[in-house]
């Protein structure tokens, strides 16, 4: 198996997980030209399935982001890979109002720097790039961990004010990223990257317009 | 005043007359705008929900989360005052929710069999199984002790309309 069949696979994996939860709602999201499955529901505020795969290159990006009143953690992951290898894998739960608990027990080889802009992610977050055996694991480990988290939104409530401030710095700093962005531009263009970016990938809890 | 109706009539009005019912009992009210309502009033009444008084047949999550995916809607509009609202039922005690539920779930099975024939798409969140049961069950859990409660419910709700009517008539 090749990294892309395995980043479309799990990819799959994270869309179905979604579309089994309770009461989930399919948000609309504009056509760019690949997959982008986004959902409300009343445990989350939203959800988004990226799958952009291409022969030689895939990207998986997973996010979740609680409601507004809700202080837990955002549910990120991410993976960018080549045929035979991967260049990146970042997972987090990465905090808003609180320190983030330690979330897996992974020990991962050859870690990654943080980003300048990294000051959002959990120190417990993972950053590397894997093996394809190491990518195995962990992509199993991120839908555990997934199925737990969702399993704990909902639970406690946070003044508004407080989590949307978290939220959106998250927001804030992702768009911050300039590898997405000049890999956006180069697919899409200037225009269409700066809705793409600010409307699906991390849409700030302003007027919460989806 | 002898009654939670009478008690809580003046505010009735008043959420009935504002400008996103008025839409409605006008059928004008398109699908994108009433998927926006029915999306804010998931978030209080999963709120209210959570206070374990509202049985299967009553709850209002499967059928308003159906007739949202029934109209497909090309944008969501959410306002920040139905998170508000879900917070402040979260603080209710168990009396002080059924205030809600009386506004709520009581004014969907009766003025809302008038709005089921003005909305788009099959209005299903306004189909009870048991109506009667249901309504008798909640008028002997309120009273007029509860009605500032009430009267409270609707304040939340008119402000929560009349946000989200400036809100999707300025993005329709």
């Amino acid at each position: 198996m090749t990294f892309i069949d395995a980043l479309q696979k799990l990819a799959d994996h994270f869309d179905q997980r979604f579309q089994q939860i309770p009461h989930v709602v399919e948000v609309p999201t504009p056509e760019y030209g690949w997959v982008n499955h986004r959902y409300t529901s009343p445990l989350f505020r939203l959800a988004h399935v990226e799958k952009f795969v291409q022969e030689r290159f895939a990207v998986v990006h997973v996010c979740v982001f609680p409601h507004p009143n809700d202080p837990s953690p955002i549910y990120g992951f991410d993976v960018i890979a080549g045929e035979n290898k991967a260049t990146g894998l970042f997972f987090d739960l990465s905090p808003t109002v609180r320190p983030t608990e330690p979330f897996t027990d992974l020990q991962i080889e050859r870690p990654r720097e943080r980003p300048e802009w990294g000051d959002i992610f959990s120190e417990h977050w993972i950053a590397c790039r894997p093996s394809l055996d190491e990518f195995e694991k962990i992509a199993q480990e991120a839908l555990y961990v997934l199925d737990n988290y969702m399993l704990t939104l909902g639970k406690e409530t946070a003044k508004l004010d407080l989590v949307m401030k978290g939220q959106n710095r998250y927001c804030q700093q992702q768009k911050r990223n300039v590898h997405t962005r000049s890999a956006l531009v180069r697919i899409i263009g200037e225009a269409a990257t700066e809705e793409f970016m600010n409307n699906v990938l991390f849409p700030e809890i302003l007027d919460l317009i989806y | 005043m002898n009654s939670l109706k009478e008690a809580t009539a003046e505010n009735h009005h008043r959420a009935e007359n504002t400008e996103l019912v008025r839409l409605i009992f006008q059928k004008t009210i398109t699908p994108d705008q009433y998927s926006n309502l029915l999306i804010n009033q998931l978030i209080y009444y999963s709120a209210i929900e959570q206070h374990g008084l509202v049985g299967s047949e009553l709850s209002r999550i499967v059928p308003i989360v159906n007739d949202i995916r029934e109209l497909n809607c090309s944008i969501l509009t959410v306002s920040l005052l139905s998170y508000e609202y879900a917070d402040y039922i979260a603080t209710l005690t168990k009396q002080q929710c059924w205030a809600h539920i009386y506004v709520h779930y009581l004014g969907d099975m009766m003025g809302g069999q008038m709005l089921k024939r003005c909305v788009p798409g099959s209005g299903t969140r306004f189909v009870f199984d048991n109506q009667a049961e249901s309504i008798s069950d909640i008028r002997m859990n309120v009273s007029i002790a509860d009605s500032s409660e009430a009267n409270r419910a609707f304040d939340w709700t008119i402000r929560i309309y009349n946000d989200l009517y400036r809100r999707i008539t300025e993005t329709s």
